[in-house]
């Protein structure tokens, strides 16, 4: 079967102007880099973010990146000049990956990621399962190394593409599995075997994971716990019950 | 009597074969056409043996194992697997349809896959549809509404109106039809063909619509509309088993009684 994707919890953090947030508690935001969508995190969601969920995304929050980049920009103002180290970075890493010549193929590393993404980061996980994850996610990680790419044409080429895609997608592989084994509760869409209830003491909080080389740093943000107006009252979390 | 010679570079020819390297027993010979426009080198059809034992049932899954297998550099447009994009359009067996909804089992023997017929090939399986794209632009696929007043109203549709859609607007834009279309492959920089003609169609008959009159007369053209000479081939391809032979009839109909 083709393997597709849906969606993904969490992103960039951002305020709800849509304006990217740094690291600790303040709401200081990073100048110029704006998220939405998919890409970022409000913290309006919870931990689940299912179905037209997804429409306050769009309607709301997209509405709101708008006025506020119109806010930010004057009219007809320049772009910064971006220094050449930062776009040689980008093309350094598209030539590299263009001209691998490593002897493992692009869909043999991409169906490791699936097969251990599905089998020990899947709905219900545990200790154990997550603990072989980590471990395991780091095989394909490493398998880069040794990457081919057959087609070196700079037209329609999808073999490029899908190992440009398996480069992003094996990241977001290594940040949810560590993130998912460092949260010890259920919350959410994250289901452990292990600690069913929700742990509001220790982990009422979002995850923020910095992935260098193979190792993944992991740290916390608080949730926002207040309404931006006084019309409604701020709503705490609720056992899910069916 | 004329003699016509094709260009030089488009002659196909034999291809690379790749032999199967799993042992299996029960294999399938599978013709891809390639071409590589950075190569400068003629198109070619490379053979692939395939082994069907481990293979998904769709033309589709083919692909894929070939790309994933065998050779990761054939190129084909393909996004949501399930007959709703249109994507992946090709000429499979001799026919247009969605390699993601033919099953490979309803063909014996060797499997041909080409391109859509009679477009610009871009590389390997995929043709160029820019032609398509404009001609499609051309008649202004949205709806049309006469609202200067302050108040903008809702439009409302009752069932039946809607149901005169049915068999229209569930056209994915694949081009399965116009590119088996022979009026299509002769006129195509001309003539709209049966996509973009079934698409007018769908805004014509539109009960909300209020620009029916200006649709007709901009469709009404030698060259637009009447080089479809009935000959059905676009029906036949339908993936989703729509008729546009039927909506060009009607548009000619409506075109002859108003």
């Amino acid at each position: 079967m083709f393997q597709q994707f849906i969606t993904i919890w969490g992103g960039i953090p951002t305020n709800f102007k849509a304006e990217v947030l740094t690291l600790n508690g303040s709401e200081k935001t990073v100048p110029g880099l704006m998220a939405i969508g998919e890409a970022a995190c409000v913290s309006v969601h919870g931990a689940n973010r299912l179905g037209s969920n997804s429409l306050i995304d769009l309607v709301v929050f997209g509405r709101a990146a708008a006025k506020r980049a119109a806010e930010l920009i004057k009219p007809g103002s320049q772009h910064e000049e971006v220094s050449n180290s930062e776009t040689d970075k980008c093309l350094e890493r598209f030539d590299k990956i263009r001209n691998s010549h490593g002897s493992t193929k692009t869909s043999e590393l991409r169906l490791e990621m699936q097969k251990t993404m599905q089998s020990k980061c899947a709905v219900f996980r545990t200790e154990k399962t997550l603990k072989e994850g980590v471990e395991q996610i780091r095989k394909p990680y490493e398998g880069i190394s040794d990457i081919s790419v057959k087609d070196k044409s700079l037209l329609f080429n999808t073999d490029l593409v899908e190992t440009l895609e398996f480069d992003n997608l094996i990241s977001q592989a290594l940040t949810t599995m560590d993130s998912a084994y460092n949260r010890k509760e259920s919350r959410g869409a994250h289901a452990r075997e292990d600690f069913t209830k929700r742990d509001d003491k220790n982990f009422m909080k979002h995850t923020l994971a910095w992935q260098k080389g193979k190792e993944v740093e992991i740290k916390y943000r608080d949730v926002h716990s207040r309404t931006l107006t006084n019309d409604v009252q701020y709503f705490p979390p609720k056992e899910r019950v069916y | 009597m004329a003699q016509f010679n094709l260009p030089q570079n488009s002659k196909i020819e034999v291809g690379k074969y790749f032999k199967d390297k799993s042992n299996s027993k029960n294999l399938k010979k599978i013709n891809v056409y390639r071409w590589d426009p950075s190569t400068g080198k003629n198109p070619r059809v490379d053979t692939f043996e395939v082994d069907m034992d481990n293979c998904g049932p769709k033309v589709l899954d083919i692909l894929f194992k070939i790309k994933n297998e065998i050779d990761p550099s054939l190129t084909f447009r393909r996004s949501c697997a399930h007959g709703v994009c249109g994507s992946c359009a090709m000429n499979i067996d001799g026919v247009n349809g969605l390699a993601c909804i033919k099953s490979h089992t309803d063909i014996s023997g060797d499997l041909n896959i080409y391109p859509l017929p009679h477009l610009k090939v871009v590389k390997d399986l995929i043709g160029d549809l820019t032609t398509l794209y404009k001609q499609y632009e051309s008649i202004q696929p949205w709806l049309k509404v006469d609202q200067t007043g302050e108040e903008k109203i809702e439009l409302k549709q009752s069932q039946k109106d809607r149901e005169k859609l049915d068999g229209y607007y569930e056209c994915i834009l694949c081009a399965c039809c116009s590119t088996s279309c022979p009026s299509y492959w002769w006129n195509g920089d001309k003539y709209l063909g049966p996509a973009v003609l079934l698409q007018a169609y769908r805004w014509i008959n539109d009960s909300r619509d209020g620009d029916k009159k200006e649709r007709l007369k901009k469709v009404a053209d030698e060259l637009k509309l009447y080089r479809c000479h009935t000959i059905m081939n676009c029906t036949n391809s339908c993936p989703k088993g729509l008729n546009p032979a039927k909506a060009i009839g009607s548009i000619k109909k409506m075109l002859a009684t108003s």
